[in-house]
């Protein structure tokens, strides 16, 4: 039987500990790969420490918690005082209300703290980010220190108050000497469990957050969702270690005091697991201040120093105008859609700040409906936001973008000719293309004999293939590929085609292993899946990086989309917004983009500065007649059809 | 204590009563009120109605949450008993190195199943080693209730451990000494004491299982989609429509407060007893 329970608790070990063991493991690989140790490097670590967003993020949790747990603790406390107090009726009440936090689906408390927060927002001047953030978190967190603390009071003398005032003390005198005591433990427990759900919270946190205060666990989640790289395997290793030791350092000491205090055993059970919290809390808060001090001591001095190779722009003086004033913008922008400092580029924000004073916070989103929403419903607040031409007309239709004022943008005179004056945007009042690009498939020359010449859109709905393709997960991406292959119109608005379209996506639904939108880099890379759909830009990186990938422009045509810049009602800072713009529009800027995203420019100047095989490059910068007759830009649709699809959309990805 | 000092005590706790108000229920009056209301058409119950057309959703979510929490307590009962009855000792130990794993972020850890679970991942390349595979594991519903089983456990372990912790071995051996064989006393005396803990564990591990929609969306492939993606895709996802959000979000609540009810059944110990 001993043997037996040996054995079971080893199987549950391993299974608990596998997926760290993995981490560890590879945290310390060579290559990118998630399967083969090819050899050992700190590469990744020394990464990690370098990256500020990480940092950043990481002091914002820390903030939050202590800020958020202080303040449960004290609120929490007081009510406690109070329910005690309370008749058995009022205090049932109060109590089923205290569980609500607890009981409810996180996702619920966060939809409904966003929706109140949004209410709010549009009848006070009143913004998301770091007040939101906090009072969602002190409101998940209050019913755990009212809970820890309640049964102290139970547990106390209730004569104990009244003797001590009998003894010459005063009222508040003797809540302090007498009654504090009693109930520290449960307040400081309450505290600490606080503390840790605070610096753990993602669900609620991802609702409640905004465009400017980003925890940890947030800044983890787009890193998840974007190409991966091992610097995060090697986060969770740091604090594994550190976890690791803050553990067994504090139970060792435990075990000393109880063999002293041995003979001292006052309701020995309820100690142990009060006691047990008390240890995981202090474990926790140990853990992260470490980590911090950690990090920030092994960084010192190895913060990025500035890049050798200084930008040139063209009118210095420009900039000057905000260079005192600490502003700073918040930039919402696709994922790995600008360089930021990594592989030895330029970090393109990092660089606007150095240059006018403005500081960038810069977040990101992976679909058009996935800023729409966030825009829409009004959860975020950004300056510059970087939509696609059909959603850019769409805005404009529904009123959400400024009208920029071209003055202050002189380097718009870069973009090309045959950008301006588009459709999505008649008088190109709202916006200046950023970049541009057409989208096709990649896929993966080791797992298929099909020649570029074979592979079209119908690859995605080759049963050979099955488990094998991945797809876009968002709904107008997704029903112009089938659009294409029939010969619809990508802008058709009819319902008999949207609901073709709809029932051969279902029908490819069996072939597919993923939805996924920028995971489609690392999937693709890591070897998982052979065929996908991507933006050209992207493809041309990832085919530098991983040899075994291919790109294809398909012949039954497909869609080309430009991105630009905008600005959208509710930007705090207007004029620094269209500072921003400009510098995007700078040659050096532009082309500096171009180079590291790969994807094409609709900048003169930034073309001007293009290596010849660039230009040629046929994925990049396709002819003439390709685009001409091969390619489509989106339109925005009617309301109607919008709802339509998406409709559609949902009834696909929810079927099985 | 006289009247009047209560009084003033009572006070103390108006803050957090004003707090929960404002930041508790007001809020969900909010997620009923857009269920309910549209932009300005008045009464509907269109949006409910919307909602119920995602039955199979609704379905799928609480047959992975039951799986989910069945896999749980099967695994945890056992190791909970096992703990509880170890040397006080080496108790503490064991069990902070069972819930050693869970101070991890939870997202690296499921993080960490997709580089496990992947085509290419680590245990089809352990297959490949010995002319296996390669299966499809990850991106199905089994990879989705395996990170719930994961990310939930110790949810199971803790309320059932703090039962039995406080289980005395006299009373085994009584039962024993009253001519019960060992697997009798275990069904007879253990099973019915820790019912309590049982209870909680299954609603501790449910609802968040049933409301998840990271462990979908990371390990599903974005093709299984439980009621969490689907609430998520209508506020902040591909498909922006907060009536219908809210609709679903108000028939989570419903469908998770039968479940508490149904459990609160057969749970008699008092309310305030610790979570964790």
């Amino acid at each position: 039987m001993k043997k037996l329970s040996k054995i079971y608790m080893s199987i549950v070990l391993f299974f608990l500990y596998i997926p760290i063991f993995v981490m560890v493991v590879f945290s310390f690989n060579t290559t990118k790969s998630r399967s083969v140790m090819s050899g050992f490097t700190l590469e990744w670590y020394s990464k990690l420490l370098h990256n500020e967003l990480i940092l950043k993020s990481l002091g914002n949790t820390l903030i939050i918690a202590v800020c958020a747990s202080v303040l449960a603790t004290a609120i929490g406390t007081l009510a406690a005082i109070g329910i005690v107090r309370m008749g058995k009726r009022t205090k049932a009440a109060v109590m089923q209300v205290t569980n609500i936090p607890i009981v409810n689906p996180e996702i619920v408390t966060g939809v409904s703290l966003m929706l109140l927060f949004v209410f709010f927002q549009a009848r006070m001047n009143f913004e998301f980010g770091f007040k939101t953030l906090l009072i969602a978190h002190i409101t998940f967190d209050v019913p755990y220190v009212v809970l820890n603390v309640m049964p102290k009071f139970r547990q106390m003398q209730p004569h104990i108050y009244e003797a001590a005032q009998d003894l010459g003390c005063g009222p508040v005198k003797s809540f302090f000497k007498v009654v504090m005591p009693e109930i520290m433990p449960g307040v400081l427990s309450g505290f600490l469990m606080a503390f840790t759900f605070s610096l753990d919270d993602f669900v609620v946190s991802y609702f409640t957050s905004g465009s400017t205060s980003q925890t940890l666990p947030i800044t983890i989640y787009s890193m998840t969702r974007r190409k991966v790289s091992p610097e995060i395997n090697a986060l969770s290793t740091i604090i594994f270690v550190i976890v690791l030791v803050v553990l067994v350092a504090k139970n060792i000491i435990e075990r000393n005091r109880e063999n002293r205090k041995k003979n001292k055993t006052i309701d020995l059970s309820e100690q142990k697991t009060s006691r047990w919290l008390v240890i995981k809390r202090v474990a926790v808060c140990a853990v992260v201040i470490s980590l911090v001090t950690g990090m920030f001591m092994m960084s010192n001095g190895g913060f990025k120093t500035d890049s050798d190779d200084d930008l040139t722009v063209e009118n210095p003086a420009y900039y000057e105008k905000f260079k005192d004033s600490g502003i700073t913008i918040n930039v919402y922008n696709w994922g790995e859609y600008i360089p930021t400092g990594e592989d030895d580029t330029i970090d393109l924000n990092a660089e606007f700040t150095k240059l006018t004073g403005i500081s960038v916070n810069y977040s990101t989103y992976a679909t058009n409906e996935e800023l729409y929403a966030k825009l829409k419903g009004g959860a975020a607040s950004y300056d510059i936001i970087i939509p696609s031409d059909y959603m850019i007309s769409r805005m404009i239709k529904e009123n959400m973008l400024l009208p920029l004022n071209t003055d202050n943008i002189p380097n718009r005179k870069f973009i090309m000719d045959t950008f301006s004056n588009p459709e999505y945007d008649e008088n190109s009042e709202y916006s200046i293309p950023y970049t541009w690009g057409t989208v096709g498939i990649i896929y993966n020359k080791d797992k298929t004999d099909l020649t570029e010449d074979e592979i079209d859109w119908d690859v995605l709905w080759n049963p050979d293939y099955s488990d094998q393709i991945l797809m876009f997960d968002n709904p107008r991406d997704a029903f112009a590929i089938y659009e294409n292959l029939l010969g619809y119109s990508l802008n058709t608005e009819d319902r008999k085609e949207l609901r073709t379209s709809a029932e051969k996506l279902k029908e490819q639904k069996k072939y597919i292993q993923a939805y996924v939108m920028d995971e489609i880099f690392d999937k693709m890379g890591a070897g998982e899946a052979t065929f996908a759909p991507y933006y050209a830009g992207d493809a041309v990186s990832m085919m530098d990086e991983y040899e075994h990938l291919g790109f294809v422009l398909p012949k039954s045509g497909t869609n080309m989309f430009i991105d630009a810049m905008c600005i959208p009602k509710g930007a705090k800072q207007k004029e620094a917004a269209e500072m921003y713009i400009n510098f995007m529009c700078e040659p050096e800027v532009a082309y500096a983009v171009a180079d590291y995203i790969g994807y094409s420019t609709p900048n003169n100047g930034a073309y001007e500065l293009l290596d010849d095989d660039v230009k040629e490059d046929e994925i990049s910068y396709p002819d003439e007649d390709y685009l001409q007759n091969h390619t489509t830009i989106f339109k925005n649709l009617s309301d109607e059809a919008n709802l339509y699809m998406q409709t559609l959309w949902t009834d696909i990805k929810s079927d099985r | 204590m006289n009247k009047r000092k209560g009084w003033a005590q009572e006070l103390a706790s108006a803050p957090y009563l004003i707090w929960m108000a404002v930041f508790v229920i007001v809020p969900l009056i909010m997620v009923a009120y857009f269920a309910f209301f549209g932009d300005g058409e008045g009464f509907t119950l269109e949006h409910i109605k919307d909602a119920a057309q995602y039955g199979g959703i609704f379905a799928r979510s609480i047959w992975l949450a039951a799986v989910a929490t069945v896999i749980c307590l099967i695994i945890s009962y056992p190791l909970a008993f096992i703990l509880s009855r170890m040397e006080t000792k080496s108790q503490s130990t064991m069990l902070m190195i069972v819930m050693l794993p869970m101070w991890m972020n939870f997202l690296l850890r499921t993080y960490a199943w997709m580089t496990i679970l992947g085509n290419e991942g680590v245990l089809n390349y352990l297959f490949g080693l010995v002319g296996l595979g390669p299966f499809r594991m990850l991106n199905t519903q089994g990879a989705i209730v395996l990170g719930m089983v994961y990310n939930y456990l110790p949810y199971m372990i803790l309320p059932l451990y703090s039962v039995m912790e406080k289980i005395d071995n006299s009373v085994l051996e009584a039962a024993q000494d009253l001519g019960c064989g060992r697997t009798q006393a275990l069904i007879r005396v253990v099973v019915p004491l820790s019912l309590p803990g049982i209870m909680s564990g299954i609603t501790m591990v449910f609802v968040p299982a049933i409301s998840t929609f990271i462990i979908s969306r990371m390990l599903g492939g974005g093709s299984n989609l439980l009621i969490g993606d689907l609430i998520e895709m209508q506020f902040l996802g591909n498909s922006y429509n907060p009536n219908l959000g809210a609709a679903i979000s108000l028939i989570l609540m419903v469908i998770v407060l039968i479940i508490m009810t149904v459990m609160r059944q057969f749970d008699s110990s008092d309310d305030d007893r610790v979570l964790l």
